[in-house]
């Protein structure tokens, strides 16, 4: 392993002296070696995944045999444990396409490095989220009966229900963020055929690699192809979660019906998104030694992303807090009151405020952003503030609703947690199959940079910043 | 730094313009009880020119992004006129009466959501809150002119200055949200003290954005004409990237708008339905509505979509114009029919627009032709990033990486 060139922290997008060479080596190395030369925690936490996925799956038996009065859910609360995860797994896939999309078309460099494994996170998360709409429906073997499609007994689905779009928007973006993840892996799978060690290697990227040559002609197809999926797949950040935000705004009920929602759940999303870029980046790069091509530059412009999201749904709160109260409808002024100092639930609220607000408010400071266990912990408190902030949401405006007579306090059971728990096993198991078949890092865009760094000396972005943070300006 | 362009003609125009627009607007409605309706929504709309001309300035410095330094001089002339705008809240202040019914006390009795939040919406309390807002902009605005014109006159501290304005500006982003929020609530949705959108400030703060980088767009443009330094910073590359924005914030102006619309129609409750049931089901403000989703949303997003029609200074400044007219429409939509206007606009409203717009031309001309209109020692101008990347022409292929970045990022 060259760790030499690897061990060095940086903040540019890219660590001095790297190579097109040493970009394999760091990055191609670990996938090419056999299955005997894998780390030993690589073995451990894939069987923790796979342990967790046997548990998913047994949730999953449970349910169809038995069905969703497994669940917690009664009425008022029809919408629980479920809808909350469901939530909160495909709001971690928005940074994945907001990197590898939007960031692109935004010419960040910044953004190779960090987008391959983003987009895997992307499509395993959505995976996770998928399920949990199909798996809520009841019988979710006739799941098919939410698509339009001329049947005998009359049954269309209703296209003024946001609830019907949701199906278009989570398929059209699962669909797209296959695509995009898997064009842009083609050149990659071609350097991993050529370089393949064994006939198993030379099989799988053989073929799936397409036969990539990497010929000029086939280059400039490829980034044309790669820049239009990138231009579709920008629109479905914001579809995606405003159409989830809709599901919840256009029913009537207190806490639900603010028409801040829709843009106050796209940042939540994206929030939630790097949170777990950050958990995820930050062991990945100190395990594939790869400090000099995710570097400080990336955590640090991760987090940032992370305060600034951050703060776009605290206005959410804010606003969702102020207008119930400004409304003095008495339903909406209750909700409030409940959320905020309701005896069943206050707790929450409070968690939630300490880690998506209190928890990022160090973020400000640069020593903060550059260091990657500070970084890691306040991922990890982001994620779970994420949760309550569904939690909050969902559960807690759906308890204390109209009627007195119809309050009712939910309590998730063991089926709930077992198939949430259980989840992430298969986000998991998914995700250490990927480290140990495909390349983490794009390696042919890591490529043109090192070539370009070679050209023109340097990184040529240290430049404004050398300027902005030269002469003692270097908080 | 010595005025580099003669704003003297225009200058004194806007301002004759304004004084006269103003009393005679003034003169016109007196004793009809018209006057404040339209005075507020010009008060809106220009104070908004110079609050989204404050937003756009602590991005810019925050992003540091390469577009910043070019454009900085007209949104920090847009933001030199928050005190005049101050100036400008001073007879909202007196038309309270005139303006909001939560200042009525018959209403307020007969209006029990209305007496619920009359701790909030009173007069006192709704002059106090109106100069908070303003001290908080007027001292943003401050300290980002003060180190603006340190900068111009220290070039050995610009990067030190630069430094500081970008540290401070993301404490300016959050008092701008905050401020501009609960401003527009006071100011525009107690104009119908029962109703309520929790998207409300935020649509408001886009049209502001896209206000101001529309009027930065025409006014740099306009200045290339006559600035040798300005039209050679503004290559096809930096009007590309204005018209992104421009294009973005239009785009997001439309998301906004749609979601209110969409939850507010599909709730259908009695409390919130009160806005579209009365633009879509009265006339001119269904036909306006229409006109808007179309001519300001959809015939924008299709022409600004080609990167030919961006890189075109004359075809750019016409689209920026475009988008003024439009937010100015999209704000006589929003408010007229609160302040008790049907369809077209009186004389009176037309002359307090054209007059507060005058007075407020005048102020930003004159501030524009007083400094440098490049920010020579911005850091970011110093070192232009790539020199094959930066030209006013299509780069040449000079070297095969970049054109090979070219093609990938472009």
């Amino acid at each position: 392993m060259p760790t030499s060139v690897n061990a060095v922290e940086t903040n540019r997008v890219l660590g001095p002296g790297q190579t097109p060479a040493s970009i394999d080596d760091t990055v191609n190395t670990p996938v090419l070696a056999g299955l005997d030369r894998t780390p030993l925690w690589w073995w451990i936490g894939f069987a923790i995944s796979a342990a967790l996925l046997g548990l998913y799956l047994v949730s999953v038996v449970r349910l169809v045999t038995v069905g969703t009065g497994i669940f917690g859910n009664n009425m008022p609360v029809a919408w629980a444990m479920p809808i909350i995860n469901f939530v909160w797994w495909i709001g971690i896939g928005h940074a994945g396409t907001l990197i590898s999309a939007a960031l692109l078309l935004f010419r960040q460099p910044w953004r190779t490095s960090i987008n391959r494994f983003a987009e895997a996170m992307t499509i395993f998360a959505v995976v996770c989220a998928g399920l949990y709409p199909i798996l809520h429906l009841g019988r979710p073997w006739v799941f098919y009966w939410l698509l339009p499609y001329p049947n005998t007994f009359g049954l269309f689905p209703q296209f003024r229900s946001p609830l019907a779009w949701d199906l278009f928007a989570i398929s059209a973006y699962a669909t797209v963020s296959l695509v995009f993840w898997y064009i842009g892996l083609i050149p990659d799978l071609a350097t991993l055929r050529d370089s393949a060690r064994n006939r198993f290697q030379k099989l799988l990227y053989g073929v799936l690699s397409l036969g990539w040559t990497g010929s000029a002609r086939g280059w400039t197809r490829y980034m044309r192809a790669y820049l239009i999926l990138a231009a579709l797949s920008f629109p479905l950040v914001l579809s995606v979660h405003s159409t989830i935000a809709l599901d919840f705004a256009v029913s009537v009920v207190p806490g639900w019906n603010n028409t801040i929602m829709p843009p106050y759940f796209v940042a939540g999303a994206v929030f939630a998104g790097f949170a777990m870029v950050l958990i995820l980046a930050i062991p990945l790069r100190r395990a594939f030694h790869l400090r000099s091509v995710i570097t400080m530059r990336h955590l640090d412009n991760a987090a940032k992303l992370l305060l600034g999201t951050g703060m776009i749904v605290v206005y959410g709160y804010a606003i969702e807090l102020f207008m119930a109260w400004y409304s003095g409808v008495e339903f909406e002024v209750y909700m409030a009151y409940n959320r905020v100092f309701g005896a069943d639930h206050w707790w929450a609220f409070w968690l939630l405020i300490a880690c998506n607000f209190v928890a990022i408010q160090p973020l400000w400071f640069r020593r903060v952003r550059q260091s990657p266990l500070a970084l890691f912990v306040i991922g990890v408190i982001v994620s779970i503030g994420m949760w309550l902030e569904r939690f909050v949401i969902i559960v807690v405006s759906l308890t204390k609703d109209f009627l007195l007579s119809s309050w009712f306090n939910y309590v998730p059971t063991f089926w709930d947690w077992a198939l949430f728990i259980g989840s992430f096993g298969l986000f998991g198991t998914l995700f250490f199959a990927f480290l140990r078949l495909l390349p983490l890092v794009a390696t042919s865009e890591m490529k043109e940079m090192a070539h370009h760094d070679a050209q023109h000396g340097s990184d040529h972005f240290e430049h404004i910043r050398g300027e902005y943070y030269g002469e003692g300006g270097r908080a | 730094m010595s005025p580099s362009f003669s704003a003297s003609r225009p200058l004194w125009v806007a301002l004759v313009v304004g004084l006269v627009g103003l009393l005679a607007g003034l003169l016109l409605s007196l004793g009809q009880g018209t006057f404040f309706g339209g005075y507020l929504m010009a008060f809106l709309f220009w104070a908004g020119l110079s609050l989204g001309a404050l937003a756009l300035l602590a991005v810019n410095h925050l992003a540091g992004g390469s577009w910043g330094a070019v454009v900085r001089r007209p949104l920090e002339a847009m933001v030199a006129a928050l005190p005049l705008t101050a100036l400008f809240f001073v007879p909202v202040a007196f038309g309270v009466q005139a303006l909001y019914p939560w200042a009525d006390q018959a209403y307020v009795a007969a209006h029990p959501l209305v007496e619920f939040k009359v701790g909030y919406l009173n007069v006192p309390w709704f002059v106090i809150r109106g100069v908070l807002y303003f001290a908080a902009w007027i001292a943003i605005a401050w300290f980002y002119l003060r180190n603006a014109r340190e900068q111009d006159e220290r070039p050995a501290d610009a990067g030190l200055l630069g430094y500081r304005m970008k540290s401070l500006s993301g404490l300016a982003i959050v008092v701008y949200v905050i401020t501009v929020t609960l401003a527009t609530v006071d100011w525009g949705m107690s104009l119908t003290p029962e109703w309520w959108s929790g998207i409300y400030g935020l649509i408001f703060m886009i049209s502001q954005a896209i206000c101001a980088m529309a009027l930065t767009i025409l006014l740099m443009t306009g200045l290339a004409r006559t600035d040798a330094k300005v039209d050679a910073l503004l290559t096809w590359k930096r009007l590309q990237d204005l018209g992104n924005f421009l294009m973005g914030f239009i785009m997001f102006w439309a998301y906004v708008n749609i979601s209110q619309l969409i939850i507010q129609w599909s709730n259908n409750i009695v409390e919130t339905n009160t806005f579209y049931v009365l633009r879509f089901d009265v006339e001119p403000w269904r036909g306006l509505g229409i006109y808007l989703a179309v001519a300001g949303f959809a015939l924008p997003f299709l022409i600004l979509f080609s990167r030919w029609v961006k890189r075109q200074r004359g075809v750019l400044a016409f689209m920026a114009g475009w988008a003024i007219l439009n937010q100015v429409l999209h704000t006589y939509w929003f408010l007229a029919p609160e302040v008790g206007r049907i369809g077209l606009p009186l004389l009176s409203d037309v002359l307090s627009f054209l007059g507060l717009g005058g007075i407020w031309f005048a102020f930003v001309l004159r501030s524009l032709a007083s400094r440098s209109l490049i920010p020579v020692n911005d850091p970011r101008l110093k070192h232009p990033p790539v020199p094959a990347h930066a030209g006013g022409h299509p780069a040449p292929a000079a070297q095969p990486s970049a054109a090979a970045t070219e093609v990938r990022h472009a």
